[in-house]
């Protein structure tokens, strides 16, 4: 074997571990088919080459070398524009797979000429031809590096391996020529490292893997909650309204993909949903930008949810991630598709800048935050301990509760009630708690059914001024049918003492338990066989102890150290205030 | 069988790149025709690039540059660090956290270096979900101590986020 033959074997052999490496490595196909073209011109290029070396002497192989060589060119320039446009190529370029035109004319005058590949980069036609293929790539990569952060590392590796080429190609056959040594294949000797430079923007701008792949289908043209084409801003502590419409959109049929961490936001309820999982990688930003552009050419018109772009700018920066949601909101125009970006864990900075895009902001509510607040206004404070115990039932945190969770909170609601009415037989206490369940059940059915475009009206339950602290002593009435407003809560005159002291006595329950204390103070009088008017002094210890027990069962209920902890401190409020009022003698 | 795999890629590059120092001595005679000049730039170029292809299949690390960051951790927790008994660092809500693949320098809140950090992952969390494993990772034995513990409260002071902060202990200060 000959010195030259044997150097460009080993150029070769490296050329094609780089191709094996991007076979296995690279997800995205035409990112792939381009890059194994390119790789492939070359390493035919150089075989043939390393043949002639060898002194094999055939019209066919000189032919095939010349082909070869002449289709790598645009082929350098096709690969450059496909790392930065991945599966968008075709739509957005798609005037560079012109340069593959005039490849059959170009690459058979040369063969009729029979010429040496050191005549062809000085002959004036086919040197203006690979000159342009040169040029397309690294102005586009020049471009990218300058316009992009997001792809500017990639846009980086891909100049450098076009000038690579640049050198070992034209540049190095010249200067070969003109010291009388053998140039041809030299431009092989630039292909390994402008293919690994190549290999490396590819992989790091991969697709994260998508499950539940979504066929290739028509574009989603059906009515949809959120409108088409537009990027929506969700601006909540936790992306729990944004996955709630994902989940609401992909249920009507819409093509859904949601990128997050792992482990994070994994609901996606049925229907067409795709999940990323977002990879800890420093070129995260690129890898989503690929997944977004891939996702939408597959289906377009869908909705992309990004519920953890704190995710991204932690993984990549900010600047990268705040390029990111430019470019996928450009694709996302383009493509007809709704875009919803969520606030949760950015930082003061990081929201400012994603303002500036001036998006479309919806200022949303923690439904947790909402639930808790309509469950006080139904039950007082012991609402909020119903909901603890709710959460710790089903092995939720308020933090991962969310609208759909609502379902299952009305079904506890009841099985709550039930226990803790049926601890006595006073039907009239059961059927008033019954009632009070039934209309919490049935508002917060319908806060559940609200859509993030209502919700983000403001007009939520946590800003109702008339919310739980006022309802506590005013509205318990209300919530009791063919029940009027006593007239002790509201601060009447008594008309007679024993009456007077069941108002005070009233006035305690409804403080420390809301409407359920009255509903329990009623409850153990009957007990007791005593009427409203018929309390006496006498009978507030009693009572106590009565409701001593009577609490203590609730207690049972609420599996929650911190609502126990509260209930018994307001035991002992209750058993504080009652003696106060015996040692009145009122 | 991973690190006997490892152990066995690293063995085979370092014998590549041997056979391609051979094949050079082998042809040497053909570099003369470029002339002292070209042949002392670019041979010197391939050699270096050799030499550091050396390096970095015998160490395993591609060389990653000056370190960008500091990464603070209690006095004392050195050794845990480098033994790789913490392998994760909360920085407060306010803090810019390194990003992935960045190389930060590990430091005392006296500010003395001990050593130089790889960032594998990064990611915030709201407080209450930091998770028990996570707790471990960072060197404490639950959630509910890790945020009990008082210089650490000091630290997230009214933050509601951090952001954890997974690395690889690369060295002491170089």
């Amino acid at each position: 074997m000959t010195a030259h033959g044997g150097l460009l074997t080993l150029f070769i052999g490296a050329d094609v571990s780089i191709l094996v490496f991007v076979l296995l490595r690279v997800r995205q196909t035409w990112n792939k088919t381009l890059f194994v073209a390119m790789a492939m011109s070359f390493v035919v290029y150089g075989a043939a080459i390393a043949g002639e070396a060898e002194g094999v002497d055939n019209p066919l192989v000189a032919a095939i070398a010349l082909w070869a060589f002449v289709l790598a060119h645009p082929l350098i320039a096709i690969a450059a524009l496909a790392a930065f446009h991945g599966e968008d190529l075709p739509r957005r370029r798609p005037a560079i797979l012109l340069l593959l035109l005039p490849v059959p004319v170009v690459a058979s005058f040369a063969v009729a000429e029979d010429m040496t590949t050191g005549q062809a980069y000085t002959d004036p036609a086919l040197s203006s031809f690979f000159a342009v293929c040169f040029a397309v790539g690294l102005a586009e990569a020049l471009y990218v590096r300058m316009s992009s952060p997001v792809l500017a590392s990639e846009a980086t590796w891909i100049g450098v391996g076009i000038v690579l080429l640049i050198l070992a190609g034209p540049l190095m056959t010249v200067e070969l020529d003109a010291l009388g040594l053998p140039s041809a294949g030299s431009l092989i000797l630039g292909t390994p490292p402008a293919l690994a430079a190549f290999a490396l923007a590819f992989a790091r701008t991969d697709p994260f893997a998508v499950t539940d792949g979504v066929k290739r289908g028509e574009a989603w043209s059906e009515p949809s909650i959120v409108e088409r084409g537009v990027a929506f801003v969700f601006d909540e502590a936790r992306p729990k309204n944004l996955m709630i419409t994902a989940r609401r959109e992909a249920d009507r049929g819409r093509p859904v993909l949601i990128l997050r961490r792992k482990g994070r936001y994994s609901d996606p309820g049925d229907g067409r949903t795709c999940l990323s999982e977002i990879r800890p990688s420093a070129h995260a930003a690129a890898m989503a930008l690929a997944t977004v552009r891939g996702f939408l050419s597959r289906s377009p018109g869908g909705l992309l949810a990004l519920p953890d772009l704190a995710g991204i700018a932690t993984l990549c920066g900010w600047p990268k991630t705040l390029d990111l949601v430019r470019q996928i909101v450009r694709i996302s125009r383009r493509t007809d598709t709704t875009l919803l970006i969520s606030t949760s864990l950015l930082q003061e900075d990081e929201r400012r800048g994603l303002n500036g895009l001036r998006l479309a902001w919806w200022i949303l509510p923690d439904p947790a935050v909402e639930v808790d607040v309509m469950l006080r206004t139904a039950f007082g404070a012991a609402g909020s301990s119903i909901f603890d115990g709710f959460l710790k039932a089903n092995a939720l945190t308020r933090g991962s509760f969310n609208a759909h969770h609502v379902l299952a909170l009305t079904t506890h609601l009841g099985t709550a009630m039930d226990a803790f009415a049926s601890f006595g037989a006073e039907l009239h206490v059961a059927d008033g708690l019954r009632q009070l369940v039934a209309e919490a059940s049935e508002a917060l059915q319908e806060y559940s059914r609200r859509s993030a475009l209502d919700l983000s009206q403001a007009d939520w339950p946590s800003r109702d001024p008339e919310s739980a602290d006022e309802a506590m002593l005013v509205t318990a009435m209300d919530h009791w049918r063919g029940k009027e407003p006593e007239p002790a809560v509201r601060g009447d005159r008594a008309t007679d003492p024993g009456h007077s002291l069941y108002k005070r006595t009233l006035a305690i329950f409804v403080r420390e338990l809301g409407p359920t204390g009255e509903g329990l103070l009623r409850f153990e009088l009957r007990r007791l066989g005593r009427g409203d008017s018929e309390l006496r002094p006498s009978d507030l210890k009693r009572l106590a102890d009565r409701v001593d027990v009577a609490l203590e069962t609730m207690v049972e209920i609420v599996d929650v150290p911190e609502a126990r902890r509260r209930l018994q401190e307001k035991l002992g409020a209750i058993r504080r205030q009652m003696g106060l009022i015996e040692e009145e003698g009122v | 069988m991973d690190r006997a795999y490892v152990k066995l890629m690293r063995w085979g590059l370092m014998f590549g790149l041997s056979v391609l120092l051979v094949a050079g001595f082998y042809f040497h005679a053909e570099f003369y025709a470029l002339g002292l000049y070209p042949l002392l730039v670019i041979g010197g170029f391939v050699t270096l690039l050799v030499v550091l292809s050396f390096r970095i299949v015998m160490t395993g690390e591609i060389p990653r540059g000056r370190p960008s960051g500091n990464l603070v951790f209690p006095l004392g927790a050195g050794n845990a660090v480098a033994n790789g008994g913490v392998e994760m660092a909360i920085v407060p809500q306010r803090d810019e956290a390194p990003t992935v693949g960045r190389v930060v320098r590990a430091m005392y809140p006296t500010g003395a270096e001990f050593g130089r950090l790889l960032v594998l992952d990064a990611t915030r969390k709201f407080l209450d979900d930091i998770t028990d494993e996570d707790a471990r990772m960072a060197g404490y034995n639950s959630a509910q101590v890790l945020l009990s513990d008082s210089e650490m409260r000091l630290r997230l002071d009214v933050d509601t986020f951090g952001t954890l902060v997974r690395f690889r202990f690369l060295g002491k200060k170089t």
